[in-house]
């Protein structure tokens, strides 16, 4: 009877000791973060990566940068969500390329306690959203085009990555209705896609330009896109004639804005991105006031800006 | 009886399956909008032409051999990827296209052993290969594409004979009859189509199977490696996708030229004129202000429209 007690007590103690020291791990264990992106690197994606992986190391949580092997692909996003559940996520940053196709498995994770943070993308099931809003961008690149062609007609295409990119959609959409509201007597003259290949890029512009010999301009919401065009204007020796916009700042971008075959590009904060968004994240889940929709905004480069923005970004620029 | 015997005989050229919806192309668009024929126009759907016309050539001598492979849009990526790094590395421009060159046949062994040797299915494994090379590609570049090359290097993609044609249209030009005297006029040519049309036959008859199809397999990623250092060249950045999802472009445009799917016959002059007809159909469409949203499928139909007039100039001709 007295060995029975002992052994009871010792497994009690056991169970004590275990207990509390789960309870231990649990409180001390690191919030587990999922950033479950479009694609992995890239000079976009790749500069938001490091946002994210700084903001978690400075509040000491796991990061985990998931990626598709198919460039937006929204079955494979999902399926990495899925993971993000499985794996029990405190915090997920997904980019809802399609509402409809991640309905479900933003429902189950915000069912499960799981902080959702939308990138570049609102959506519904989402706690917050961060990115740059599309209709600004959109504005943007519109205002930058005034900026560019002057007084001067403007007859445009736009060039995205593909016509079924939704985020894309909005940002051309809210390009069109600037441009009407700021030049009533512009353009646009075909939204062209391009597969985020230059080369591409380059015919589709080359064979619109034979076309409608009067179009003068192009922007690009694709930054293969805008350097696609910049190798046209080159070929065909269309300097200061016909007009490129870029998008994003790669060291080929600002490039081309120095050769003078791009006007200027209009860049996405994706650092800041990156960085921003666990941080609201963290907010969230710490009970703190929050926004919903935040735009992390975007900056127009010209020429004379492009030293300046390549040595303040650690970019190097080539011959 | 001899009028019916040139129309056969005309209707069995194999290049016939592309000149025809070729033909029916320019007259809807010579009428839509008569610019298209433009100088500057034409020698700009050569220039597109060119980059899949270099891979093409082997691709033909591949296809014609009973191969096949999905591994050559990476493999045009890694060309351009590895001739960058060696130029920014500081290497001569010569040495870096030869590094280039050396990385796509080292592909092309590969492939060549993993396919002939160990008899894996070439679906699958150069699919996986294709996987394995954008991998590398993606750790090594962080899928950011890679510039700021000497003027030295760029010519070889942005110049041009008598301010016109461009380089790249020349070089395609003398691969292409180089292969296409290698496939008529010698044995080894020969030896493939045999091979194609029956290996073990080949075999029996004393060629050297296994030597030949591996010699292809590194000559298409030889080719395909080039031509990734040529499109580096031309818009002075390597691009870790360039080559993303030519490769059914650039078979599906040897198919359309007279190289059957399942090997034996096969020309290098179809393979270049199905590389225009494809590279047409996208510029006709856009001379012909044709919207985005419609182009697609115009281009699915023109494609299976040219397969149904070749099978039916197959039939015409006595072939099938």
């Amino acid at each position: 009877m007295k060995n029975v007690r002992r052994i009871l007590g010792f497994l009690l103690s056991l169970l004590m000791v275990v207990s509390l020291s789960a309870v231990a791990t649990a409180e001390g264990a690191p919030l587990k973060v999922y950033a479950v992106s479009v694609m992995s690197g890239g000079a976009a994606w790749g500069q938001y990566e490091v946002g994210f992986n700084k903001a978690c190391e400075e509040l000491g949580y796991e990061g985990h940068y998931l990626a598709p092997q198919s460039f937006n692909s929204a079955a494979e996003l999902v399926n990495l969500t899925e993971t993000a559940i499985t794996n029990e996520a405190d915090i997920i940053l997904p980019v809802v390329v399609d509402a409809e196709a991640f309905a479900d498995v933003l429902t189950r994770a915000k069912e499960a306690g799981i902080v959702l943070v939308g990138i570049q993308a609102p959506d519904d099931h989402l706690d917050a959203y961060i990115g740059t809003d599309p209709t600004n961008l959109g504005n943007a690149i519109a205002e930058a085009l005034v900026a560019s062609v002057g007084d001067g007609p403007i007859k445009v295409a736009t060039m995205q990555t593909s016509l079924t990119a939704g985020i894309q959609q909005v940002q051309c959409d809210a390009f069109v209705a600037k441009l009407a509201q700021l030049r009533p007597d512009a353009v646009v003259i075909d939204r062209l896609e391009c597969n985020s290949n230059a080369a591409i890029a380059a015919d589709k512009i080359s064979a619109l330009y034979l076309a409608n010999p009067d179009c003068n301009a192009m922007i690009s919401l694709d930054s293969y896109a805008g350097l696609g065009a910049a190798s046209f204007v080159e070929e065909k020796g269309l300097q200061g004639q016909f007009h490129v916009i870029g998008i994003d700042d790669a060291a080929e971008i600002l490039m081309c804005i120095k050769n003078k075959t791009m006007d200027c590009t209009v860049a996405q904060m994706w650092y800041d991105m990156g960085y921003k968004s666990v941080y609201l994240a963290k907010a969230i889940h710490d009970g703190e006031a929050f926004e919903y929709a935040n735009d992390s905004g975007s900056s127009i480069i010209y020429a004379a800006d492009v030293d300046a923005w390549a040595a303040q970004n650690g970019i190097t620029l080539g011959e | 009886m001899k009028t019916r015997d040139f129309a056969r005989n005309l209707l069995a050229r194999n290049e016939l399956g592309t000149i025809m919806p070729m033909a029916l192309l320019l007259i809807v668009v010579g009428f839509v909008n008569p610019s298209f024929f433009a100088a500057n126009n034409i020698l700009d759907i050569l220039r597109t032409a060119s980059f899949a016309f270099i891979i093409a050539v082997p691709i033909t001598f591949l296809m014609a051999g009973g191969g096949m492979d999905l591994s050559i849009g990476a493999a045009t990526s890694l060309g351009g990827v590895i001739c960058a790094f060696a130029l920014k590395a500081g290497m001569p421009v010569a040495v870096a296209i030869l590094l280039a060159l050396l990385g796509g046949a080292m592909v092309g062994v590969f492939n060549g052993l993993i396919i002939v040797k160990f008899a894996l299915p070439a679906f699958i494994a150069t699919l996986g290969v294709q996987y394995a090379i954008n991998g590398i590609i993606a750790i090594t570049t962080k899928n950011l594409a890679i510039s700021g090359f000497s003027s030295a290097f760029k010519v070889l993609g942005q110049g041009k004979l008598f301010g016109a044609v461009a380089y790249p249209v020349l070089y395609a030009l003398v691969i292409g009859i180089a292969g296409h005297i290698m496939l008529t006029r010698t044995k080894y040519g020969r030896s493939v189509l045999a091979i194609g049309g029956n290996a073990e036959t080949a075999y029996l008859s004393g060629i050297n199977v296994r030597g030949k199809q591996i010699s292809i397999y590194i000559a298409t990623s030889v080719f395909a490696a080039l031509s990734g250092v040529l499109q580096a060249a031309r818009f002075a950045s390597a691009q870790p996708a360039a080559g993303s999802g030519t490769e059914l472009t650039i078979m599906a445009s040897v198919i359309i030229g007279g190289t059957s799917m399942f090997g034996g016959t096969g020309t290098v002059l179809g393979s270049a004129l199905g590389c225009v007809l494809l590279a047409t159909i996208t510029n006709a469409l856009i001379v012909m202000n044709v919207s985005t949203f419609w182009q697609n499928l115009i281009f699915g139909v023109i494609l299976i429209a040219a397969i149904f007039i070749d099978k039916y100039r197959r039939r015409a001709s006595g072939g099938e």
